[in-house]
């Protein structure tokens, strides 16, 4: 499917619209392509192919709406599809917050904007190819002593063209391509058995660390987790690393979404202006950052843009769609759907630096469970890392919880200088206090 | 006479343009060589409409459809799959396939052939628009009564999925209905907000959510759980004695025990239980099963995806490790019996050892006599999900709602809060099993491997010793 024949099937389901009296739809269509190969001891395990395609319209006829999503892209099944949409539609009731964005909203040089993303590359990758990857991956980390066998080692491609056509004239096209491979690995000792990994995923084949380096850091990652230790329960400084700090800025993304601050659901209502984090942290969403999802337009065809959601510590923006922006009687910030690129910006010390000042504390690399309730801003989790004993990494801690309140939380963060993006949209992160049980 | 739905064959073999011969002998071809495999076909539409802050969101309805043809050689899996139903493109995945495993292999038939299904067999997609905005608009404004209520959200949800499964020498075909109410509100004392939730449902017609009785009556629990949340205490931290609820709270098993004991952790060593067949892993107090037998539950299936019927198998009988939960590879490659465990998340993947509905039978203990019994610890309520490494046998799951137990009386509410353990040791220091077993309202979800299939979970009302779990709170005692 190419662009011309996408958008003959949008204008065949524009007219058939039209005649049902629909006023507005919009055609988002999807077509990707994708393999995946596992290996377990230098042996494909499993070989998996996809071809896709889908097809999501939403119709309009005034206030009143529906939404139709499908996968054969037939004539007569899309007609069946465009026909039902409209039945629901007219059966619905009208709702003054089905809005449709105006032409003023969309991104301007949408397929220029697109193309200088650079999202998309076009190498193929063979099953063969997948294997000769995974299995040199698998073989690095079986390399590491201590490693005893592979949990799972595996290489995979996919790359999906994406369409958008509306009835009132917005339209563009987007590539992408995710390439990937990792493993990870068993270990034990003393009849304890611990398993980590480590995966690595771009957009394209070239940013992807070595297969060597990674099946490495994922077999070290494993072997590190042997002989854990229980840790005090007690209030005490923790830090978390970059593979889960990211949980501090998810948990405001949540909290910040205009419609919960309108239905009175976020812990954050009424916080607006308010200096959440230390002076100094940002959190910014920059949808201009080419990385796998970034795309210049929300899910309403609203024109993304740079947001500081965080400025200097102050909560500066709700995340806001056409109707919550209504609802609150403010503008949208092209947020329908997710924030898009959404980061903490760093800090100035390194992660050494702020382990460096921690008497006693536990240095986090997982979290388990739920974590954060957006409602009460209370927060809760299984964890597992390292202690941190006289400003030094030390022992591994595993079936600990780590618990606390965000806006307490927030308050006491200090981000270390590790950002990396594409990667990690968060460095790592320090919260002064919160509350640790160990066994 | 195996399990067949005519109108579920005659769609698919009509798309295929082919007979049942036809399909069978292309798909015995396809699969020339290999030890195991077959196509799963499937179509799944879904309905959805959603009242949120009084008004009717835009309705969604979704028809999908596909196929999957697996090939297995050895422990060699190959997974193709398509959304354009063509016998030519069946026959060329299946050539594609033969060149990437070995060709030598022996097909291994199915030996056990379902009989029966276990829920409607007709689409549950039966009432018209007009009657669910109805019914949400009356759960609404039934909630609303409450004056506390600042905001709520009802959801109705059915899923039509219709399913065949075609081997070289034979067919089973199936519908499987699924429908699912929730209800969320956002409840205040003007200083405050708790946001509290309540869903039930399960494999059958919308007709049981439409009952006001039966909604009323978990509107007015969810209210109950608000009002307790609002006068909160924040959780304490550390080692105490937990008593865990009937029904939804068999969480605990399903992540404790349930992942570990799914037999692709078994033959790929990678599950903490791998060696312990036969051995004590719980008190003797404690037996646990997994049963996709029972009729209209949400974990239910009348065969697996594989075609395998679904049974009641013993995992943990007095403490001890009777079996495994299978799919076909791992029950070839460790010589046990099928169990009917190989599920898998639609068309687009292959199948992988999954719980059904998985719960631990009933003890001789009157519950009251558990909570009297306990001098101080807490009794979590209401739970919310959970997550297990299998490897290392550490899961969590989230309480959202409990109670502080004092001299055996159950006093103060306290706040939400993660609670650990290890799977090995935490069911070992059960001392108390209540016998008031129930099995959850039909809203457990269940990912493993980036697949999500619908299970089931129970209990009866259960004491853990202190030291079996850590309780996840902020209050430091001493």
């Amino acid at each position: 499917m190419n662009r011309n024949t996408a958008k003959n099937i949008a204008n065949r389901i524009f007219s058939i619209v039209s005649n049902e009296g629909g006023t507005t739809a919009h055609v988002f269509m999807s077509q990707g392509q994708g393999k995946s190969v596992s290996v377990r001891n230098a042996a494909i395990e499993n070989f998996d192919d996809s071809t896709d395609v889908s097809i999501g319209i939403t119709v309009w006829f005034g206030e009143r709406t529906s939404h139709i999503a499908g996968n054969d892209l037939s004539p007569t099944s899309v007609e069946t599809l465009v026909k039902k949409a409209c039945e629901i539609a007219r059966a619905m009731e009208p709702n003054p917050f089905a809005l449709i964005a105006s032409a003023s909203l969309w991104p301007t040089n949408v397929d220029a904007t697109i193309q200088s993303l650079n999202l998309s590359d076009t190498r193929e990758l063979s099953v063969r190819e997948l294997f000769d990857l995974a299995h040199i991956v698998e073989s690095a980390g079986l390399a590491v002593p201590g490693v005893e066998r592979t949990n799972d080692a595996s290489a995979f491609f996919s790359r999906s063209t994406d369409f958008v056509f509306t009835s009132d004239g917005f339209e563009t096209e987007w590539e992408s391509s995710d390439y990937g491979y990792g493993a990870s690995f068993i270990a034990s000792k003393d009849g304890q058995m611990e398993e980590d990994g480590r995966y690595d995923g771009m957009p394209h084949f070239s940013l992807l660390v070595s297969p060597d380096e990674i099946g490495r850091i994922a077999g070290e990652r494993t072997v590190r987790k042997l002989g854990a230790v229980s840790i005090k329960t007690g209030k005490m400084p923790v830090i978390f690393s970059r593979d889960v700090s990211g949980l501090i800025k998810s948990s405001l993304a949540g909290a910040i979404n205009g419609e919960r601050i309108y239905e009175g659901s976020s812990f954050l209502c009424g916080k607006l202006g308010e200096r959440l984090f230390p002076e100094g942290v940002n959190i910014i969403s920059d949808p201009s950052i080419p990385v796998f999802g970034s795309v210049p337009f929300d899910n309403e065809c609203v024109a993304r843009r740079r947001i500081e959601f965080v400025k200097n510590g102050v909560l500066t923006s709700w995340s806001l769609d056409l109707k919550s922006a209504k609802q609150l009687g403010l503008t949208t910030t092209g947020n329908a759907g997710t924030i898009s690129v959404f980061y903490m910006e760093n800090g100035k010390s390194s992660p050494e630096d702020l382990i460096a000042r921690i008497p006693y504390g536990f240095y986090v690399t997982e979290t388990m469970g739920h974590g954060p309730n957006r409602t009460t801003g209370d927060f809760s989790s299984g964890a597992s890392g390292f202690l941190i004993e006289n400003g030094k990494l030390g022992r591994p801690v595993n079936g600990a919880t780590i618990a606390g309140n965000l806006l307490e939380m927030y308050q006491a963060v200090t981000p270390a200088n590790d950002l990396e993006i594409g990667r990690y949209h968060s460095p790592t992160i320090m919260v002064n206090e919160m509350t640790v049980a160990g066994e | 006479m195996s399990l067949r739905n005519t109108q579920v064959e005659n769609r698919f073999l009509g798309q295929f343009k082919t007979d049942e011969a036809g399909l069978l002998a292309t798909v015995h071809d396809a699969l020339l060589g290999a030890d195991d495999g077959e196509l799963y076909v499937e179509f799944d539409e879904t309905e959805s409409l959603v009242l949120r802050d009084g008004k009717i969101e835009s309705p969604c309805f979704s028809p999908m459809q596909g196929f999957g043809l697996r090939r297995v050689k050895g422990t060699q899996t190959g997974y193709m799959k398509s959304d354009v139903f063509d016998l030519g493109i069946l026959r060329s995945l299946g050539k594609d396939m033969q060149t990437i495993f070995s060709n030598d292999g022996t097909y291994i038939p199915a030996m056990t052939t379902p009989q029966t299904a276990l829920y409607i067999q007709s689409t549950p997609l039966t009432r018209d628009l007009k009657e669910r905005i109805d019914l949400l608009k009356a759960i609404d404004a039934y909630v609303r009564r409450d004056q506390r209520v600042k905001a709520a959200t009802v959801s109705l949800v059915g899923r039509n999925c219709e399913v065949m499964i075609a081997r070289p020498e034979r067919l089973v075909s199936e519908i499987r209905p699924i429908v699912r109410l929730n209800m969320e509100a956002i409840v205040t004392n003007g200083k405050d907000s708790v946001s509290v939730n309540f869903g039930f449902g399960g494999r059958k017609r919308y007709d049981d959510l439409f009952d006001p009785a039966v909604w009323q009556k978990h509107a007015d629990k969810m209210l109950a759980d608000a009002t307790a949340l609002l006068s909160a205490k924040p959780c304490p931290a550390g080692q105490m004695p937990v008593v865990l609820a009937s029904g939804w709270a068999g969480v605990i098993l399903h992540e404790a025990f349930g992942h570990s004991l799914e037999a692709d952790g078994v033959w790929q060593q990678t599950s903490t239980f791998k060696d312990s067949m036969g051995q004590q892993i719980a008190s003797p107090l404690v037996t646990v099963v997994d049963n996709g037998t029972i009729p209209n539950r949400r974990g239910s299936l009348s065969f697996d995806d594989e075609g395998t019927p679904t049974q009641r198998t013993v995992l943990v009988e007095n403490g001890i490790l009777k079996t495994f939960m299978h799919d076909r590879i791992s029950a070839r490659i460790l010589g046990a019996n099928l169990t009917g465990n190989g599920r898998r998340d639609g068309y687009r993947c292959r199948p992988i050892p999954r719980m059904t509905n998985t719960f631990m039978e009933n003890g001789a203990s009157d519950p009251k006599d558990i909570i009297a019994q306990t001098e101080h610890g807490l009794y979590a309520e209401v739970l919310g999900g959970g997550q297990v490494d299998t490897a290392s046998g550490k899961f969590v799951f989230e309480v959202k709602l409990s109670w502080l137990i004092e001299n055996g009386k159950i006093t103060s509410p306290i706040k939400g809060a993660t609670l650990t353990g290890t799977g090995g040791k935490a069911l070992l220091a059960v001392d108390m099993v209540g016998n008031d077993r129930e099995i959850d309202p039909g809203i457990g979800t269940c990912g493993k491997n980036g697949q999500s299939v619908p299970v089931g979970v129970g209990q009866p009302t259960f004491r853990i010793k202190a030291g079996g779990l850590t309780v996840g709170g902020t209050e430091v005692s001493g």
